[in-house]
């Protein structure tokens, strides 16, 4: 087989879906870190929302129910990510991990006591999302670029474009990134940023459902324990790529959606192991981090010492 | 005239844990005039300012404004009551341009609920014309002068149809001439029937422009005058609570070895324009030398070459016949280098931080402050504590975070902390901005007390009263090099003044 060969409709459609949970998550990230939020919770916030996804689904074999549980499941988890950090006043990065540990923690739990499966649950009566397709383009040369995808992969396109009209069109997104720049600033101006900074992560608990819900109802009809497996993470590194824009975060998400595709493509072509495989997205991540280099702002507390 | 009152803060209480900032104060402000608030460092202004405008609440009082009582319990209140608010340190977002800062928070929407920029933009240059501002719509505050950035931040108050103006320490950033013109839209604006509360430590400005001028120290109102019934020794004593020498007090220079001897320096700047062309300067020990000049003239780039935080593009910097071009800011340091940089806020000071770590930033390797890289806490304690004496740092304790000092307190623990190592050399840019006259005069004493100790010392300074006062020997500088030395002694300063415009002969 020859090189190009690997690039072809198949690959883009392969990209495109690889792209979708990266892209709607890491969107998730970049309006947070935008707004002066470091919300390393997404990775729980998915995770969760693809167990109420699937648990749900299975309990009521509907699918709506499914979709509606997971983004409520994210929305949940967000809104504690907020009580904690905005609230009680804890330090982001340390919320966001506990949620994290607590969300893998929890759903496995739950998978173990209410199914007693270990590893992976997954039945019939769990009603996934089917792909869309448009009867309309049927036989026209459009048809294998745009149909036979499920909804997030169109969804994702909307969310970047809406997002960018919001950054830059709209009161709230100028505030939202007057806030994320110069909170000073922005509560001199009459912003309530702490009202932004909740209203962003409530969003983004939001988008980071609907990105788990693709991972255990749209890709697969299944929970995996860790299900999400570092895209959080991942859609982080592709915001702070893509400077915290929407349509930066959409071509840094790509990017990783390209070499996933690459990676399923050469494992059907040469035959490779499937753990180099897997491997690929995280290679990449620590390429990407390289490129951009680590741009965390520590937060320094002033340190009490004996009064003489 | 039956003057009506537009502002009557009654009095006002306000603690923060360890310190009263405003006891009890009676502030009353006309309509339509220029009321002057001034006092020492941690007087209070600010706060009483900040309770003005929203940001923090009285413990006690009553605001009443325009003749109605008001609760101010946030920013967004007191903008609607048409009060507006430039502070201190300026709250501008970087990345945003001139009109994106200035309608932050109020853009015009179109029928679709989207912001109208172009509408924004015009709305703020037809303002900007009408108060006589230039305006660079498409500049971002990032690239901008401190005097473009402030013009900014009073067109924001405009925007929001502001009629009660605060300018806190409005002029500590700016060139006289940039001071001139400021006042000339503080006229402006009072013609257009505003009020304006202006706050400084130059007194000089207080009787130029200011009708009425109030006094507060140590959280209290010490008096209100009209400005044509009082003068800068009276206001000064008032504030200080004690006679305050305006001139400085020094004998002859007695110069000896050279300390620094730069040779035909070159030095780009942040955009990669040449910003320092050819200077060439020597001090020697026992002997401060200054530096005048307009802002912007290299003096920045100069003093950031010297002290290693800027590279050199050509040229010698000889200290004690070491070049130390190429030299990185610790080792200059190590060599007992000491600099006061010009913008405390980024350069000078972590305002996150408190006191006691930034007092030990240039000292904390050394014994008996700490030793095989552990603190000895008693010992910081006692040192920090001791400069905290010594430099008049107004704060209950050592703890604190830098950032809840007042501005001029911010200003004496950079200025304590580079002067207590003892340096050889010591670099000062700027060292008394936002100081009051107070310690103003300690610090000038400090500088001549370095100088009669063997010392050697660079002051460069956009206040021209002190270059001339304090240097022993003041070269111009203009365009990127130093046009003219002079004996300060022997040049008045209209003759400086043409020095600073380049006019040489
Ligand atoms: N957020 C804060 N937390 C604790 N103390 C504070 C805070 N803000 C101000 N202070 C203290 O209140 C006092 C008054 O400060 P304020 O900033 O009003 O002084 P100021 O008169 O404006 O001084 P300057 O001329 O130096 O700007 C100071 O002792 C200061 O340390
Ligand atoms: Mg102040």
């Amino acid at each position: 087989m020859e090189w190009i060969e690997i690039f072809d409709i198949s690959l883009l459609r392969s990209l495109l879906r690889s792209t979708a949970p990266i892209a709607i998550v890491g969107m998730a990230a970049a309006i947070c870190s935008a707004a002066g939020v470091l919300n390393i919770g997404l990775e729980g916030k998915m995770l969760n929302a693809a167990f109420a996804g699937v648990a749900a689904s299975y309990y009521t074999e509907s699918m709506w129910a499914g979709l509606t549980a997971g983004v409520i499941a994210g929305i949940m988890t967000a809104v504690l990510f907020g009580l904690l950090s905005f609230t009680l006043g804890a330090d982001e990065v340390l919320a966001g991990l506990a949620i994290n540990i607590f969300s893998l923690a929890g759903t496995t739990y739950l998978m173990r006591t209410l199914w007693g499966q270990a590893g992976f649950f997954s039945d019939p009566k769990i009603v996934g999302v089917e792909p869309i397709h448009f009867t309309f383009l049927e036989g026209t040369f459009l048809e294998p670029f745009v149909s036979g995808f499920t909804y997030s992969v169109y969804l994702m396109f909307f969310i970047a474009v809406g997002l960018h009209i919001l950054y830059y069109r709209t009161r709230l997104g100028t505030a939202i990134r007057a806030t994320g720049e110069n909170p000073e600033a922005a509560e001199d101006a009459g912003i309530n940023t702490v009202r932004i900074k909740w209203l962003v992560t409530v969003f983004s608990g939001l988008l980071a459902g609907i990105s788990g819900l693709f991972l255990s109802l749209e890709n697969l009809t299944m929970f995996t324990e860790g299900m999400s497996a570092g895209k959080g993470y991942i859609g982080l590194v592709a915001s702070s790529f893509g400077n915290a824009t929407p349509l930066g975060t959409f071509g840094a998400s790509a990017f990783f959606g390209l070499g996933d595709a690459i990676g399923i493509r050469l494992q059907g072509v040469y035959e490779l192991d499937s753990r180099l495989i897997l491997m690929i997205p995280y290679a990449l991540t620590v390429v990407v981090l390289i490129l951009i280099g680590i741009r965390q702002r520590l937060k320094v507390r002033p340190v009490a010492i004996p009064e003489s | 005239m039956n003057k009506e009152i537009a502002i009557h803060l009654k009095n006002i209480t306000k603690s923060y844990p360890g310190v009263i900032a405003n006891k009890n104060v009676d502030f009353q402000v006309n309509k339509g005039e220029i009321h002057a608030l001034v006092g020492e460092n941690g007087a209070g202004k600010s706060t009483l300012m900040k309770i003005l405008y929203g940001i923090e609440q009285p413990d006690e009082g009553e605001i009443v404004i325009n003749g109605s009582m008001e609760t101010i319990n946030k920013v967004e209140t007191a903008i609607n009551l048409g009060i507006g608010m430039v502070h201190q340190e300026f709250t501008l977002v970087p990345s945003f341009t001139a009109p994106e800062n200035i309608g932050l928070g109020q853009e015009p929407k179109n029928s679709k609920g989207l912001v109208d920029w172009k509408g924004l933009n015009k709305s703020v240059m037809d303002i900007a014309e009408k108060y006589g501002f230039k305006v660079d719509p498409g500049l971002k505050m990032i690239d901008a002068s401190v005097g473009v950035q402030q013009r900014t931040e009073i067109l924001k108050t405009l925007y929001r149809n502001a009629n009660i103006l605060i300018l806190d320490e409005p002029t500590a950033v700016l060139t006289p001439q940039e001071t001139d013109e400021l006042f000339n839209v503080i006229r402006t604006l009072v013609n257009e029937g505003k009020t304006v509360i202006f706050i400084t430590h130059k007194l000089r400005e207080v009787m130029e422009i200011a009708d009425r001028v109030t006094v507060m120290r140590a959280g209290e109102v010490q008096g209100v005058s009209e400005t044509k019934n009082t003068s800068i020794t009276e206001l000064a004593s008032q504030m200080v609570g004690r006679e305050v020498f305006l001139q400085v007090k020094k004998d002859e220079a007695d110069p000896k070895d050279e300390i620094l001897n730069v040779e035909n320096l070159w030095v780009h700047d942040a955009r990669g324009l040449l910003a320092v062309n050819g200077v060439e300067m020597s001090i020697k020990e026992g002997e401060i030398v200054g530096i005048a000049g307009v802002e912007g003239n290299g003096q920045t780039e100069l003093v950031e070459a010297l002290t290693g935080l800027r590279k050199a593009s050509r040229g010698k910097i000889m200290y004690l016949g070491e070049d130390i071009a190429s030299s990185t800011p610790k080792n200059i340091r190590r060599k007992k280098i000491a600099h006061i940089p010009e913008d405390r806020t980024n350069t000078g000071l972590n305002t996150q931080l408190s006191i006691w770590e930034n007092l030990i930033g240039n000292s904390y390797f050394r014994k008996p402050l700490s030793s095989k890289g552990i603190f000895n806490l008693k010992k910081v304690a006692k040192h920090a504590n001791k400069l905290k004496e010594d430099f008049d740092i107004r704060s209950p304790n050592v703890s604190l975070k830098v950032k809840s000092l007042s501005g001029g307190n911010q200003q004496k623990v950079v200025v304590a902390r580079e002067l207590s190592e003892d340096p050889t050399l010591t670099i000062a840019s700027q060292p008394t901005r936002g100081v009051d006259i107070g310690n103003i005069e300690a610090i000038h004493e400090q500088l001549v007390q370095m100088r009669d100790d063997g010392g050697a010392v660079l002051l460069v300074s956009a206040e021209l009263d002190e270059v001339m006062a304090v240097a022993d020997r003041v070269g111009v500088m203009y365009e990127g090099q130093i046009v003219k030395w002079v004996n300060p002694k022997e040049v008045d300063q209209s003759q400086m003044g043409l020095y600073m415009a380049g006019v040489t002969e």
